[in-house]
């Protein structure tokens, strides 16, 4: 934890109220967005009961007798199999499917859940249904429900994104709390919070309350105890018995309806808390909208066309996606290349994200000192001559790239370090000659040599090399003779007891 | 010991579980003293009228015995195809042993009692055993030989396999949870909790052989291994090879300071002559709140309050608390908005406050 969240803790402690964590919107609220929560019944892993539907109109809601049972729960999850597809404009799954060409920053698919367990069934699902039969056909419903859980389940760990929301992560990332983060680890404290009126006793006494509403996946445990056990033993019975427990099953829909509801509906308040909030959206917004609509595009859809042309002998991925060392590779990298991406594209429109910046040393403060021209190369070249203030951490090095706050499209190099103690550095920042004559906006909005430069404070931000990552990742498939690919292109080697340790020439060599 | 037998039945002896909770917050006396005497927080919470949270529900409960069940069914096939798939035993020809009581599903054993003594004769025989197949032991259960835990310190291990090599016995120890493997998406948390867990089975184990004098024929694997579900199935799936070295030291650390803690209580003479005044003296113990409370423990509703009223930072979380050191959240407050510090303590939070919060003009 940083200091500077210590201090914004403490003025919410203050304010006695949640606060706003960051000058802008960091999410886009989709103009279509769906929301969907799950149930499941305690130590399973697919769902009981689900609840899904667009917010402003009621809900879905629909059940599994037992969620123990593979036939029921299957049979309760093909409705929302079909409207899934269709919502995100899968592949063979409309008539419209979503290409890049078709496609609409402020009209996207964004599915929103209660909390990061509801996130992970879609793992399950992909689990659940992903495998199908050798020479079966991959295009049918579920297994292309289960390759879109999977894809919406892995593209929601990816930072930035936009299309998965867990609610209760996203409220604690915009707002800070005067709480612990235990106590405001599922989304019925956080909406608390968020929508009580009063002091901070008042809310707080409200938030604790709430912390007994349960909105994670399993059901409050006497609930179980007390309600639905003896109605699923009494299903069970039934149907060992080869009568009909239809009534037993609406029995157990309604009892679960509620809960279900429950937890949509505060995922719809969680909704209505983005739209209503006031601080305007971060322009960066719009690029990580169409990187999250671009993979979509290029991973999903990709691999939904080859299904489509090809049913039963399409590659498909494996739920755990990383048997395949170079593709585990390529997928560290991307995400690598995610995380910077999105910080960067967020940090040059968002004051309290500089703050942030700054304090963790990835972002510079300085003042101008001196202007000078040279050469570089053959090329003229224009320095700065720069006071920089550097913190407990910095990551300044020589030759690194920097962009000046404001203007992405800037771009300095170090060319000189000189320490003059620990807190002060003075920096020689070389401009290109293609930034030359170029105004610098968001201060002066005039050009680098201009001498009213001089004595200003700018701040220093990283420039986004997420494309060194991107290629990396695409050339790391391709590396199989490289260096690096006993690492990459090797396969792990049966070990028994006796084997052990594995050596790096076996890993390299695989298996004999 | 009047009042302990009350608390204590079959189910309640399994020491693991108190030995886990009180590590969740070894700085809590209520905590430890729970642990130590077999006292559940829930009970105490109820006296103190405040309504306990942490249940488990039946269906898990049903979930965790199907599993073992057909883990278990037909001499542990299941689990051998699992191991010998993971390299964790290099064959399927094993035999079984099952310590599990009748009402876990064993065959023979009645008693935890029964199982001690059987699971003892087992471990005695070993060293001097010809057999030449690899065991698979289910339940193997053992009492920690030293004071550690009051009235008594018993450990059933879910899974062990006994290997004979040319040096002599192996004995590799196993964790069974039921909770889906997902490759590398496993929740993090899980694994530790289970590899905890493992560790302490090990050190179990490391007592019982030196207590039984048999520590120089049988050795003790310090890698064990975990078995999960495979996602939707009631199938395992083992991870082998896990390394239980550090986890096994922190159980040796625990159990130690658990000891000390026990060996204080008896000289002091326990004051508590039923289990109603186990309760009260439980309930009246020094607690220490931490945000992490929130997750086990039924007492921390209560113990929230308190700090509210002690206006102690943790209820802004460990984190903040930890920054804070003894300093008040209203205290801080009032340095954030530039009020006099006091000691050097204050004048240096004040300074890294002020630094931190710097905003672009």
């Amino acid at each position: 934890m940083s200091t500077r969240e210590l201090v914004r803790q403490l003025r919410a402690a203050e304010a006695g109220r949640p606060i706003p964590r960051y000058s802008t919107k960091h999410l886009r609220v989709s103009s279509s967005p769906l929301i969907v929560s799950f149930i499941r019944m305690a130590g399973e892993s697919r769902p009981w009961g689900i609840a899904y539907g667009r917010p402003g109109e009621s809900p879905e809601i629909l059940a599994a007798g037992d969620g123990r049972n593979r036939e029921a729960v299957t049979a309760m999850l093909h409705p929302l199999a079909e409207v899934l597809l269709k919502y995100c404009r899968v592949e063979g799954w409309t008539d419209r499917p979503l290409t890049s060409e078709d496609s609409d920053l402020h009209h996207f698919p964004q599915i929103w859940f209660p909390g990061s367990r509801h996130v992970e069934m879609l793992h399950f699902l992909e689990f659940a249904y992903s495998g199908v039969p050798r020479g079966a056909d991959k295009s049918a419903l579920m297994p292309s429900f289960a390759r879109l859980c999977g894809w919406l389940f892995r593209h929601s760990n990816h930072p930035g994104q936009q299309v998965v929301v867990d609610s209760a992560a996203a409220l604690r990332t915009a707002f800070v709390f005067p709480a612990d983060p235990v106590s405001i680890s599922s989304l019925s404290p956080l909406v608390t919070w968020l929508t009580t009126d009063g002091d901070l006793q008042t809310r707080r006494a409200a938030a604790i309350a709430a912390r007994q509403d349960l909105t994670e996946l399993s059901l409050d445990p006497k609930l179980d105890s007390k309600i639905l056990e003896p109605l699923v033993a009494e299903r069970q019975r039934l149907r060992q018995a080869g009568q009909d427990f239809a009534e037993v099953d609406e029995q157990i829909r309604d009892r679960l309806g509620p809960h279900l509801e429950r937890r949509w509906r505060l995922t719809a308040t969680a909704l209505d808390l983005f739209k209503t909030d006031a601080r305007p959206e971060n322009p960066g917004t719009e690029n990580l909208v169409a990187e999250s609509l671009n993979s979509l595009v290029k991973d999903l859809q990709y691999h939904e066309r080859k299904v489509q042309e090809d049913p039963e002998g399409a590659f498909t991925i494996h739920p755990e996606t990383d048997f395949d060392a170079a593709s585990a590779a390529a997928a560290y990298l991307l995400l690598t290349a995610s995380q910077q991406r999105a910080t960067l594209a967020l940090l040059h429109h968002d004051k309290e994200l500089l703050g942030e910046a700054i304090e963790n040393g990835t972002a510079v403060r300085s003042t101008i000192a001196g202007i000078s021209e040279g050469r570089h190369g053959s090329r003229r070249a224009v320095f700065w001559t720069v006071n920089a203030t550097v913190g407990e951490q910095t990551r300044l090095r020589e030759e690194e790239k920097y962009s000046i706050y404001g203007d992405s499209s800037t771009e300095v190099v170090v060319a000189g370090i000189e320490r003059v103690d620990s807190d002060t550095w003075i920096v020689k920042l070389r401009w290109s000659s293609s930034h030359i004559r170029r105004p610098i906006t968001g201060y002066l909005n005039a050009p680098c040599p201009d001498p009213l430069w001089v004595g200003r404070e700018v701040v220093l931000v990283p420039r986004d090399n997420s494309g060194m990552a991107r290629d990396a990742a695409f050339r790391v498939r391709g590396a199989k003779a490289g260096i690096g690919a006993w690492l990459t292109h090797s396969k792990p080697p049966r070990r028994h007891l006796d084997d052990l340790p594995v050596s790096d020439i076996e890993l390299r060599d695989g298996e004999s | 010991m009047p009042g302990l037998d009350e608390l204590s039945d079959d189910l309640k002896r399994n020491t693991r579980g108190r030995f886990e909770q009180w590590v969740k917050n070894p700085k809590c006396d209520a905590n430890t003293i729970s642990a130590v005497l077999n006292v559940r927080l829930s009970a105490v919470a109820e006296k103190l009228s405040y309504e306990p949270n942490y249940a488990q529900s039946p269906f898990a409960i049903q979930r965790g015995n199907a599993f073992e069940k057909s883990l278990f069914y037909d001499d542990a096939r299941e689990l051998v195809t699992a191991l010998t798939k993971a390299a964790a035993i290099s064959t399927e020809d094993t035999k079984f042993i099952d310590f599990r009581l009748r009402l876990n599903g064993g065959s023979r054993v009645n008693s935890v009692d029964e199982a001690l003594a059987e699971s003892v004769k087992f471990l005695k025989a070993l060293p001097e055993s010809d057999q030449r197949d690899t065991l698979v032991v289910a339940a193997l259960t053992i009492r920690i030989p030293k004071g550690v835990m009051l009235p008594e310190a018993t450990l059933v291990i879910d899974a062990l396999t006994a290997v004979k090599d040319d040096v002599g016995w192996l004995l590799t120890v196993g964790e069974v949870k039921v909770f889906p493997d997902r490759g590398g998406h496993t929740d993090p948390a899980e694994i530790a909790t289970a590899r905890a867990q493992a560790g302490v089975y090990v050190h179990a184990l490391d007592l019982a052989l030196q207590t039984l004098k048999i520590s120089q024929q049988i050795r003790i694997n310090r890698r064990g291994f975990l078995v999960f579900t495979k996602p939707g199935t009631n199938r395992p799936i083992v991870r082998a090879d896990e390394d239980l070295t550090y986890q096994a030291i922190r159980a040796d650390t625990g159990f130690d300071r658990l000891d000390a803690i026990a060996q204080a209580l008896l000289a002091e003479g326990i004051p508590a002559e039923s289990t109603d005044q186990l309760l009260e003296f439980v309930a009246h113990s020094k607690t220490h709140f931490e945000d992490s409370c929130w997750a086990f423990c039924d007492l921390a509703a209560r113990c929230f309050d308190i700090a509210l009223a002690d206006d102690s930072p943790m209820v802004l979380g460990r984190d903040s608390a930890a920054h804070l050191g003894g300093i008040t959240v209203t205290r801080a407050v009032e340095l954030l908005n530039g009020a006099d510090p006091e000691d050097e303590m204050e004048s240096t939070l004040q300074v890294l406050m002020r630094n931190s919060d710097w905003h672009m003009p």
